[in-house]
């Protein structure tokens, strides 16, 4: 015993020592207590009233998200700023038009492009470096670009034409830099984007063209630790970049870990459950997942629930008690759970709106899209949808789940009625000629941005051409522009002493832009959807022999009403037309 | 009669376990027929595994890709040259002939002599390589993945001649295509089952597999074999593979994670890695068991988890019997080469202590120094690198030490990022105490594991903390079940402030942080060996029954090991939790357990210093700046060329050039070292047996 003693007594003096150690000077995270003055105090209709939040305890302090919007626990904030109500447009109380040397101009900065700022004009000098990345001169920013697209997804793009090579990319950025240092109001400074440090330079890429920007590791999609080293690589950059375009390609450690060190990043927020949080740094363009399912409530509830089933194929149609009356509708609703779980809550809020509005037995069919399982889930979906007799299947889902999805609907002989939200791609023609078309003949629904008319009408393509960068923009760069135009309007309305605090409010004072069949209407600040610009849809319908212009094949979204776009209150419940049999129209 | 009781006792049990499971809430038999139709692929796999098994005495990790690529050689066929769908089937069995003939040829009957724990961790390898061929057959057909020009392959499903046939059972219909792949299930399992008990190749395979040695001395060609064992084995693959194109579309590139492999292990370790009929009958089972669960349960992460207490349950109430095949093959599972130390005649020389100080140093130069080196990405990942390490050096305990093989270390780590994550986000705990409540915790995990161990080894306990891992993941690390535990981005982890005083915020602190918990682990792995307890450990690993006759308690010594293992794997998990400031369920999948493996079975597997390099080797392949194609090559090729060159991996290399500088020290000292020589020796007599005429080195003597 005594030997057992002296053997370890050295690692019991060594434990009583950490314990005490433990007890009188504690290794906890830092627990400072900081008064910060939210950003919500210069944005109108913050419900915090003071806007000023004290934020005590490790973890609000830790992440300058929650301490710098005012919100103790990052719970969501205002609840009506300017775009609740139309008075609230372009009348921010810390835009540009307060700044001294600023007066405002008739209409919109002068270009031809839907998302133009109020045209604003700037005599005197600017505040100069008034955040990490700005100076007198420039605004530095970091173009993102992954690397990390997986072979099934690369093989997908090949056979859709999405692929692009660097070249492209680099000529896309040059086009798009230009357009924003000529036609947005910056007050003295011009955009300049960075290269990356090392062997994540993306001037090193490309043949012929060479340009700044962040050239990723690559990291696997699962690797949230590879994900995390390319953010805190552009954080310790030198000067540290005003913001950073994650792009489409940005997964949720990349951007939470940016927006963790307060670093303002406009990518692929996609729920507003996570960009609420970590407000005010992470903004996109698209439209938050927790909105495509409010409207897509908000179509069911006017459109679809209580009624007999009118689209589906001849076995939904005659599925009911009396065969030869449809029956009325049955409704499911297919998510993917994900990695990190940004749906769930969603589609609850979705079954909820639905069953207030008189549908209470909407069928949850979850799945993960894991693509080693992703087939039997299918399979089994498929004939859930058939044995609970779902007449309407909201597809809350991902284009590559889809395809086995039809697959399965078709070999059971079940064609109920697709209503698609939107999301995840789901609504882009030459995907949608992936599925089965027997099964996707049935398909209509929200799309909130899809090709419907040739490429030189959208902007994307008009903005490159404006800057005289040689050939043709790539396609994928309809995805590319709306970051730079964000980034403009950004700047613009921030003023000449542009603060994350002036950036945000000058972004919630924006007016509505867009609304046309082409360019969505984006607004931001408007509750449950603050920071995710996107706000309303548009109807369309499947028409598997109809030829799309996107790529001269069969198989097109045809759009309700030319393609006039609704917001969720403008959603009525008038049933339109919805071809069957001959997609001419 | 009394096979015929114990079947009728098995299903009962079955049957009695899936209605437990289901609440009673059984699917429509429709839905229940869907799922079994759905349990055939799983059963292939599982025939395909118990083949391997049978053969070769060792899990086939590569066995769900192993087809894939000849599978995609057919579906291009059709698709892109429209060819035949028969033709198309047979140029996919042909491929898949050829592909199992090479990968025999070309890797397996390089580790003929090698434990079948490096042959195992090889065939990870040759799964790498199989993924990487997959992106290399489009370009046959000039399909390009990404960039221009070249054709263009949609996913969509193609049709076959099967598409167009249904029939319904209870409003559930079934496509040709899926009654195909159950035709050729039952084709299969009714073949195989002739081929092994009638036809005298056959027998010689089984033969074979029983006693190899014996087998040779009878005059069976067992090399040969093993050659047609894999060729069936590649074409099982690429059959199921194939057939399954119909239902879910051409997918390319798609990663086959552990995720595919557990039902088809599960299923063969079902059958006791003997029996196809077995084994067809529980791929069915587990394809019914896990698709109710998601039908009935909505919840697509529960069919994973639910493979653990199933495994579990099976091992744990079968009568352990073990073939004398068996018994050869858990033995050389077990086998790890120890690497001697420093001979005692050598030990006290000036230059044999300033070596191993300068070595020492260099080490510590290298952990210490090296990374500031890098950049502050790189830094990152470098005290990623360090937590992986650290979770080798718990695996060297346990599979190189104890003999005991887990593929589910990487979850035990995901026990202790539950932990810390908890402790930390939620009640704001101290830094030490919160890593010492995660080691704990990890420990406890381990031991629920281990205690199943002690009547489950080798592959057996293998699939088990696979499943494990698989688990943790979906379940344990999952916000959707432990929102009120996992942190945030509320209850976020913060990396503290040492002491009160010293923060760890930058990149280099923690990773010092990191590097001095790495220490500790060798250090502590290091005297455990030293010890009684490290000398038993070693004597259970290579003779249980020996080490039991000296009054060795085998149980108590396989749990102390799975606990020690247990709590450094945990603990590396809680520092990857403070590293990342966050708990990313997807850091946590199962696939980084066998990663883990292949990089100490890569180091040695017995060797602590050996992992530390095999993890820093991974650490600059990862994190490199490789691209993906390089990447599976060079970790793929890398591992299959070192395993050959190096069955010891990369620490036989480390001692073979430790003991060449010894033996030039004992040459200048004038001293005989037997130990240093005998092995040469024994290697030059051995060469010189088999008719090579060698002059043989004569060993080093004193001078009188």
């Amino acid at each position: 015993m005594n030997k057992l003693a002296g053997r370890y007594s050295p690692l019991l003096v060594l434990a009583a020592v950490q314990l005490v150690v433990i007890l009188l000077a504690p290794s906890t995270a830092p627990t400072t207590s900081t008064v910060t003055i939210g950003t919500s105090a210069t944005s109108p209709g913050s419900t915090t009233g003071t806007g000023v939040a004290t934020t005590t305890g490790p973890t609000s302090a830790s992440h300058p998200a929650t301490a710098a919007s005012g919100r103790p626990g990052g719970s969501a904030g205002p609840t009506s700023g300017p775009g609740t109500s139309p008075s609230g447009r372009g009348t921010a109380t810390s835009g540009p038009v307060s700044a001294s040397g600023v007066t405002r101009c008739p209409g919109t900065q002068p270009a031809p492009w839907a998302y133009m700022p109020p045209c604003v004009r700037f005599s005197g000098t600017n505040g100069g470096g008034t955040m990490p990345g700005v100076t007198s001169k420039d605004i530095d920013y970091v173009w993102y670009e992954s690397g990390s697209l997986p072979p099934a997804l690369q093989a997908i793009g090949a056979s859709t034409g999405l692929s692009y090579t660097p070249d492209q990319l680099c000529y896309a950025m040059t086009a798009y830099t230009k357009d924003l240092n000529k036609y947005w109001q910056l007050y003295g400074r011009k955009f300049v984007a960075e290269d990356g440090p090392g062997s994540h330079s993306g001037k090193a890429k490309g043949s012929k063209c060479h340009t700044n920007y962040f050239q990723g590791s690559g990291c696997g999609a699962t690797d949230a630790a590879c994900w995390r080293a390319d953010a805190d690589a552009i954080l310790a950059m030198k000067p540290r970049p005003a913001f950073v375009i994650g792009s489409t390609e940005a997964v949720t450690p990349f951007l939470d870990e940016l927006s963790k060190h307060g670093e303002l990043v406009l990518g692929q927020g996609g729920a507003d459950a996570f960009t609420e949080p970590r407000a005010p740094y992470i903004w996109d363009w698209q439209m938050s997942s927790e909105q495509v399912a409010r409207i897509g409530a908000t179509y069911f509830c006017k459109k679809l629930v209580g009624r007999p089933v009118s689209f589906a194929g001849s076995a939904v149609m005659h599925s009911g008690t009396n065969p030869l009356k449809p029956p009325t509708r049955k409704i499911g609703v297919v998510y993917d759970v994900g990695v990190p779980d940004t749906t769930t809550a969603a589609v609850k809020a979705f079954r909820q709106t639905l069953a207030a509005c008189g549908d209470k037995n909407v069928v949850a069919l979850p799945y993960a899209a894991d693509l080693n399982q992703v087939p039997t889930e299918m399979a089994t979906i498929a004939s859930k949808i058939k044995i609970e007799r779902l007449t309407t299947v909201y597809a809350y889902m991902d284009f590559i789940s889809a395809i086995p999805l039809s697959s399965y609907l078709e070999s059971e002989g079940w064609q109920p009625e697709i209503v698609i939200s939107g999301a995840a791609a789901i609504d882009d023609d030459r995907l949608a000629q992936l599925m089965n078309q027997d099964v996707w003949r049935h398909t209509f629904g929200l799309s909130l941005t899809d090709f419907s008319a040739p490429e030189h009408d959208y902007d994307f393509y008009k903005a490159y051409q404006v800057s005289g960068e040689p050939g043709t923009v790539m396609k994928l760069a309809n995805n590319m522009w709306p970051y730079f135009w964000m980034a403009g309007d950004m700047f613009q309305t921030a003023g000449p002493s542009p603060t994350i605090s002036s950036i945000e409010s000058g972004m919630f004072s924006l007016p509505p832009m867009g609304g046309t069949p082409l360019n969505a209407t984006m607004k931001y600040g408007t509750p449950g959807n603050r920071f995710l610009g996107q706000q309303d849809v548009r109807e369309v319908w499947y028409c598997p022999t109809k030829v799309s212009p996107e790529d001269n094949k069969k198989g097109v979204y045809v759009p309700v009403l030319g393609g006039r776009r609704f917001e969720a209150n403008a959603i009525d419940g008038k049933t339109r037309v919805f071809p069957q049999g001959v997609c001419g129209v | 009669m009394r096979r015929l009781t114990r079947a009728v006792l098995a299903a009962g049990l079955a049957i009695g376990g899936y209605e437990l499971v289901l609440l009673g809430r059984t699917p429509p038999t429709g839905i229940l027929l869907q799922e079994a139709f759905f349990g055939l692929p799983y059963a292939l796999l599982a025939i395909g595994l118990i083949l391997i098994y049978r053969a070769n005495r060792f899990i086939n990790f590569a066995q769900a890709q192993l087809g894939v690529a000849p599978a995609l050689l057919g579906v291009l066929l059709m698709k892109v040259e429209h060819t035949n769908y028969f033709l198309a089937l047979g140029a996919t069995i042909v491929f898949a002939a050829m592909l199992g003939a090479f990968v025999d040829f070309a890797v397996v009957r390089r580790f003929t002599s090698q434990p079948r724990l490096v042959v195992m961790i090889a065939t990870i390898g040759v799964g790498l390589l199989c993924e990487l061929l997959q992106l290399v057959v489009p370009g046959w057909f000039d399909v390009v993945l990404n960039g221009f020009g070249g054709h263009a392959v949609s996913s969509a499903p193609p049709s076959t001649p099967f598409t167009r046939f249904h029939f319904s059972v209870n409003h559930v219909t079934f496509g040709g295509d899926m009654l195909a792949i159950a035709v050729v299930t039952v084709v299969v399992v009714v073949a195989l089952n002739l081929f092994f008990r009638v036809s005298s190749l056959g027998m010689a395979i089984r033969a074979a597999a029983e006693n190899a040695d014996r087998a040779k001395l009878l005059g069976i060609p067992v090399l040969a074999l093993s050659t047609v064992v894999w060729v069936i084995a590649a074409v099982l693959s690429a059959l199921a593979s194939f057939l399954q194109t119909p239902l879910t579309g051409v997918q390319i590139g798609v990663s086959t994670g552990p995720t595919a492999l557990i039902y088809g292990l599960a299923a063969a370790i079902i059958a006791r890695m003997e029996s196809f009929g077995t084994a067809l009958v529980a791929g069915v089972g587990i394809g019914i068991l896990t698709q109710s669960m998601f039908y009935v349960y909505n919840d697509p992460y529960l069919p994973g988890a639910v493979i653990v207490p199933v495994l579990l349950v099976v091992l744990l109430t079968r009568r352990r019997t073990l073939s004398r095949g068996e018994d050869v093959a858990l033995a050389s599972l077990r086998q790890g080469g120890e690497f001697r130390p420093i001979p005692p005649e050598l030990r006290r020389l000036a230059e044999v202590v300033w070596g191993r100080r300068v070595t020492m140093l260099a080490a510590a130069a290298v952990l210490f120094a090296g990374p500031l080196l890098l950049s502050v990405d790189k830094q990152e990942l470098a005290s990623v690198v360090v937590v992986y390490a650290i979770v080798c050096v718990s695996l060297v305990i346990l599979t190189g030490w104890s003999g005991q093989i887990s593929l589910g270390q990487w979850g035990l780590s995901g026990v202790g990022a539950f932990v810390a994550g908890w402790f930390a986000s939620h009640l704001h705990a101290d830094f030490f105490l919160t890593l010492i409540v995660a080691g704990l915790a990890g420990a406890v995990a381990s031991l629920l594991i281990g205690i199943p161990a002690l009547r489950i080894q080798g592959p057996f306990l293998a699939a088990t903390t696979l499943a494990f891992g698989i688990a943790v993941f979906g379940y344990l690390d999952s916000p959707t079940y432990f929102p009120r535990e996992l942190p945030d981005v509320v209850h976020t982890v913060g990396r503290p402030l040492l002491y009160g005083r010293y923060s760890l915020a930058g990149p280099m602190a923690f990773y010092y942080v990191t590097a001095f918990a790495l220490v500790g682990a060798l250090a502590s792995a290091a005297a455990l060996r030293r010890t009684r307890a490290g000398r038993v450990m070693i004597a259970v690993r290579d003779n249980p029954r020996g080490a039991q006759s000296f009054g060795v308690n085998v149980a108590r010594v396989r749990i102390a090991a799975f606990a020690i293992s247990g709590f450094w794997a945990a603990l590396a998990g809680a520092l990857f939790v403070y590293q990342q400031g966050a708990l990313d369920q997807q850091s946590f999948i199962p696939d980084t357990s066998i990663l883990l493996m292949m990089i100490v079975v890569i180091g040695g597997v017995t060797s602590l210093p050996g992992a530390i390099v095999a993890a820093a080797v991974y650490g600059m392949l990862q994190y490199g700046g490789l691209g993906q194609q390089a990447q599976l090559l060079a970790t793929g090729a890398g591992s299959l060329i070192l395993l050959m060159v190096a069955p010891g991996g990369l620490a036989q290399g480390m001692y073979a050039t430790r003991d060449a500088f010894l033996r030039v020290i004992a040459k200048r000292h004038g001293l005989t070292v037997p130990s240093l020589v005998a092995d040469r020796r024994a290697a030059t007599l051995g060469e010189a047996r088999v008719g090579e005429v060698r002059a043989v080195e004569p060993p080093v003597t004193v001078p009188a």
